[in-house]
């Protein structure tokens, strides 16, 4: 019983993603420029068409000294690049903003950090920052740049995480955000907090949570001025939801709201 | 020149502009005719009998040299005479106006005695007979004036003296007393330094159609040796609360050409500025800029003082006050963006932080989805871009940003423009993709608005620039109050050089003929002629900017954190884009400051929502003085101007006032407005105080009348007897056959023509 509910939901989510896929790729057809100028000059580049020159966002993830050795699983490239890659692809189609195509990686210690104002950080709970590292993410958050913080789970990462990110904003409070809170309707309305599990617990398990991370939690850090700097996205695996959301199996619920709070923090850091 | 014309023709010229020359000869005319034929032929027959013996120039030389002679003895037989018209005496009546104001207390005499003490030598018939001569042939009525004429007995000096000098008002209360009165002329002794007439040519025109020509006399030096003057200062009259206000402050000197003088600035008597400035050549008025804020709000005084040399005559005219409200309001700044952008994100961060702006922005995030922010309620902006002008024009300036053209409807972009033609709001364009004419502006009513080209067309539109490059401030640039980031002028130009360099930038045909470009981006990295970064223009009412960058974020991102170069750039564009934005309904006076005895015009300017003049508005006022008394004003419709109503108000206090006004529409307010005015002890009267004989030239021969100085105006009594005609005249005739002139005539062609005979051997 528990098995042919399990192939049905696998069933079902193979067709929403499917009509998703199938959506997506009608309106990116009717979104090709017009070829003749418009009565007051030629066309815009509306949302849905190509661009050329240089892009307004780009995704940026960040490369950081972690706790455990070269090739450990879980480091700031964890998911790397498709994840990215998919997550863009979304973007572009979904918003007007003029992504670049491409992702990239960029270290804190790198001043071209201080070029793109958004910053995307995975496995935070395995941090292990430097000295130059930390100075230069308080200086970039402090100009005005923006933390999104992806995919740690439980108590002892999260402890670890504590204290990585108090050494970059000393007596900074982390606070849980409401969900009247501007990020869950900058663009999307986002009513709850989903758990994203791993892509395994997703296609095989009705497991959500890993190590005791039961609970997803969204927190974030404020500057003095009231403006969210540091997205805190615990006990919860976007990336992995970006990554997988061409594979037929994986739930669209997850992908879902990987996509929309991803989208919803962008916008929210882009007019904020 | 004038004694020499006297002692040739025997009277001055004024007898001959005013009379004419007619003949009396003792004979009829045809006897004239005789003599004439006879004097030209026996002029040729003498020198007939000589033709031999003489060339032929010769000869017509004589011969004419002979005839000249003859026609000047005809000319003294025929009795020539001067016909002219002089008053009857006692009949007609003169007025005798002295100045009192306080620009007579000036000591530039000859020998240091003040304007006063020369006007008092000057009416004080025991010094001089003129005024007696006067008196015999005219009555006279004194007046006394400077901010008005006074009627007074004879000339007597005051304790305390008028703080303004209005000759046009002080001539139309003369004309009016002697209305009823046959009125041969008016003598007016000023120093001219008149600070408050508008239009002292129509009053002098009026005078003379009534005939009666004004005799001016000009006491007091037209020019001062050693002298620092503040001739004017300009600044906004109102500001939002610590805006770094800008003033041009003209300063004139003589005597200390290239000196180096201090140019301080007083909030009342706290120091905001001081700066060295170098004074200009003699007479000539160099425009200084100077900047400075206040952080309090309410009316302030501001006093612009140029510190005084120790040689200076008058140091009065080295301050100058002017009243400037700073208000703590909150104006609404409309911000429509097409994309998601840093810019948009890091303008609001920096709007944000000014609690003096209010900045409402649309955001469209995809095709048809908005975002509001800053919004006051859930119907604002609900519907996208406004489509009703009332909805548009409560806001004080519109920032476009990335957005087409094609966004808007045609009446849309019309409104825009209506916007800042009518309404005299703000209007910037920030650069992106699609905005200027990448963004589909050519041939709409915004290219029209802005203040660059577009290029002729949409195919001319060359494209969106990727280039890195550094922002390059022209002169005017340093010293705007965009783009003045720092207060002292080094530190400014090395904020500008240190900025971190910008990328991306809309190509622009070049800034309008009537455009004032603030920057530029550095050639060497954009290739070719320098591309305009920032510009604005004046359009209609309303001012219209320029900005073809979409990178200033990267002025934040590329800064050490604790540096407010970012922000400060956009808290200095968006209060300059809405400062002097009109109200609907505003008010004001017509001068910020008012001397105690001057009566305040007070001004309200009245529109509907769409910013349509109103004609048929009541508008009610109450003036609050210093002391906390109100006092109810009604204005009238000013016919001359539609939807502007005026009153008076005579303060009686010295002090800051307040004025609340409200306009109605039947029993619908259609609006308040508050503004202030300083009654204040002036100093008005030093400055522009040197003798202005310019003026009083002017007036003088407009009104038919002269103008005299205290040396020669001597002749004053009998110039006035004569006139053109009048009712209390008669006509005298003065004969001219004895005038010195003919005389020496007469002999000097006679001795000619006997000098050259003798060279010829006929003597």
């Amino acid at each position: 019983m528990g098995l042919q509910r399990q192939r049905d939901v696998i069933s079902n989510n193979r067709i929403i993603l499917s009509a998703l896929l199938a959506f997506l790729g009608l309106m990116a057809a009717f979104a090709q420029p017009l070829n003749s100028p418009g009565p007051l000059g030629p066309p815009s580049d509306g949302p849905f068409t190509q661009y050329h020159g240089t892009p307004e966002f780009t995704f940026v993830r960040m490369v950081y000294t972690g706790l455990g050795p070269s090739g450990y699983y879980k480091a700031w490239y964890t998911d790397w690049p498709k994840s990215d890659r998919q997550f863009i692809l979304g973007v572009r189609r979904l918003t007007n903003i003029r992504v670049a195509s491409e992702p990239r990686t960029i270290a804190p210690t790198d001043p071209e950090m201080f070029d793109y104002p958004f910053i995307y950080s995975v496995e935070c709970g395995h941090w292990n920052l430097t000295e130059q590292e930390v100075t230069a993410l308080r200086e970039y958050l402090n100009r005005g740049g923006f933390l999104f913080c992806d995919d740690f789970w439980g108590s002892w990462e999260w402890t670890n995480f504590e204290r990585q990110i108090s050494r970059i904003l000393p007596g900074s409070k982390i606070v849980e955000l409401p969900m009247s809170h501007p990020i869950f309707h900058s663009y999307y309305n986002i009513n709850r907090i989903v758990q994203i599990p791993n892509v395994g617990n997703a296609m095989y398990s009705d497991q959500t949570h890993e190590q005791d991370g039961f609970h997803p939690h969204c927190r974030g850090i404020f500057d003095e001025r009231g403006r969210l700097i540091v997205i805190i996205n615990w006990n919860t695996d976007l990336g992995d939801a970006w990554e997988w959301a061409d594979l037929p199996g994986f739930p669209a619920r997850f992908s879902t709201y990987a996509y929309q709070i991803g989208i919803n923090a962008i916008v929210y850091a882009m007019s904020h | 020149m004038t004694a020499i014309f006297e002692l040739l023709f025997k009277y001055r010229p004024l007898l001959y502009e005013r009379g004419t020359i007619a003949f009396d000869p003792y004979w009829p005319p045809y006897v004239t005719w005789i003599l004439l034929a006879g004097a030209l032929a026996g002029a040729w027959f003498i020198y007939r009998a000589s033709a031999a013996a003489l060339p032929w120039s010769w000869r017509y030389g004589l011969s004419s040299l002979r005839a000249a002679a003859f026609l000047v003895i005809i000319l003294i037989l025929l009795q020539p005479v001067l016909r002219i018209h002089s008053v009857l005496p006692q009949e007609s009546f003169v007025a005798v106006a002295y100045d009192a104001s306080k620009s007579m207390e000036i000591r530039d005499g000859p020998e240091g005695q003040s304007r006063l003490d020369v006007e008092r030598h000057l009416l004080r018939s025991a010094d001089n007979p003129w005024l007696d001569e006067l008196g015999k042939k005219f009555k006279l009525r004194f007046f006394r004036f400077s901010h008005s004429a006074e009627r007074v007995q004879a000339f007597e000096d005051t304790a305390r003296h008028g703080q303004v000098t209005d000759l046009e008002r002080t001539l139309d209360q003369i004309s009016g007393e002697l209305a009823n009165v046959p009125a041969a002329g008016i003598v007016l002794i000023t120093d001219g330094a008149d600070n408050r007439s508008s239009d002292l040519d129509r009053t002098a025109s009026r005078l003379r159609a009534r005939n009666t020509p004004i005799y001016t006399v000009g006491i007091g030096s037209t020019s001062f040796l050693h002298d620092t003057e503040i001739t004017g200062v300009t600044t906004a009259r109102k500001v939002l609360r610590d805006t770094v206000m800008e003033a041009e402050v003209s300063v004139r000197s003589n005597g200390y050409a290239g000196r180096r003088a201090r140019l301080l600035v007083l909030d009342r008597n706290r120091l905001l500025q001081n700066q060295e400035i170098t004074l200009g050549s003699d007479g000539e008025v160099k425009v200084y800029r100077t900047h400075f804020s206040s952080q309090t709000g309410g009316p302030r005084e501001f006093k612009f003082r140029v510190d005084p040399f120790q040689d200076e005559i008058i140091k009065e005219n080295n301050d100058r006050t002017v009243l400037v409200e700073v208000d703590d309001a909150h104006p609404e700044i409309l911000y429509v963006e097409g994309e998601p952008r840093w810019e948009y994100a890091f303008l609001r961060r920096a709007a944000v932080q000014d609690r003096n702006v209010r900045l409402v922005t649309l955001l469209r995030q995809a095709d048809g989805k908005f975002l509001r922010q800053g919004i006051e309620s859930p119907a604002t902006l609900e519907k996208g871009f406004p489509t009703d002008r009332a909805e548009l024009f409560k806001y004080k300036a519109i920032l476009l940003g990335s957005v087409e053209a094609s966004f808007f409807t045609f009446d849309q972009l019309r409104i825009i423009s209506d916007f800042v033609s009518r309404r005299g709001g703000g209007f910037l364009m920030i650069g992106g993709r699609n905005s200027f004419g990448q963004g589909g502006y050519v041939n709409t009513p915004i290219q029209d608005m802005l203040p660059v080209n577009l290029g002729a067309g949409a195919r001319d539109t060359q494209g969106f620039e990727d280039t890195e490059f550094k922002v390059r401030l022209t002169d005017y640039g340093y010293q705007h109050p965009i783009t003045r980031i720092s207060l002292a002028k080094d530190q400014n130009r090395k904020r500008w050089t240190d900025a971190p360099a910008l990328v991306g930038f809309n190509r622009v045909a070049g800034p309008k003929p009537g455009a004032t470009v603030l920057a530029m981006a550095d050639s060497r990295a954009a290739g070719g002629a320098d591309p305009v970064l920032l510009a604005f223009q004046r359009f209609g009412r309303g001012k219209s900017v320029a900005f073809t960058t979409a990178s200033s974020w990267r002025w934040k991102m590329g800064n050490v954190h604790s540096d407010n170069f970012q922000e400060l750039f956009w808290k200095q564009m968006l209060r300059w884009l809405v400062s002097d934005v009109p109200d609907p309904v505003g008010t004001g006076t017509e001068e910020s400051y008012y001397a105690p005895d001057e009566t305040a015009v007070i001004r309200a300017e009245v529109n509907d929502e769409s910013f349509l003049p109103l004609n048929n508005a009541q508008v009610t006022a109450q003036v609050k003085s210093p002391s906390g008394r109100s006092t109810p004003l009604h204005f009238s419709w000013d016919v001359e101007k539609d939807g502007s109503y005026v009153a008076a108000f005579k303060p009686e206090e010295e002090g800051i006032y307040e004025i609340t006004s409200e306009a109605f529409q039947g029993s619908r307010s259609l609006g308040r407005a508050k503004s202030n005015f300083l009654v204040a002890g002036s100093t008005k009267e030093f400055h522009n105080a040197s003798m202005n004989s310019a003026l009083l030239k002017r007036l003088a021969s407009e009104s038919g009348g002269r103008y005299y100085t205290p040396d020669n105006a001597g002749t004053i009594a009998e110039d006035i007897s004569y006139i053109d005609k009048g009712s209390s005249s008669h006509l005298e005739e003065k004969e001219l056959w004895d005038m010195p002139f003919l005389f020496l005539l007469l002999v000097g062609l006679i001795s000619a023509e006997w000098i050259l005979r003798k060279r010829r051997g006929l003597a």
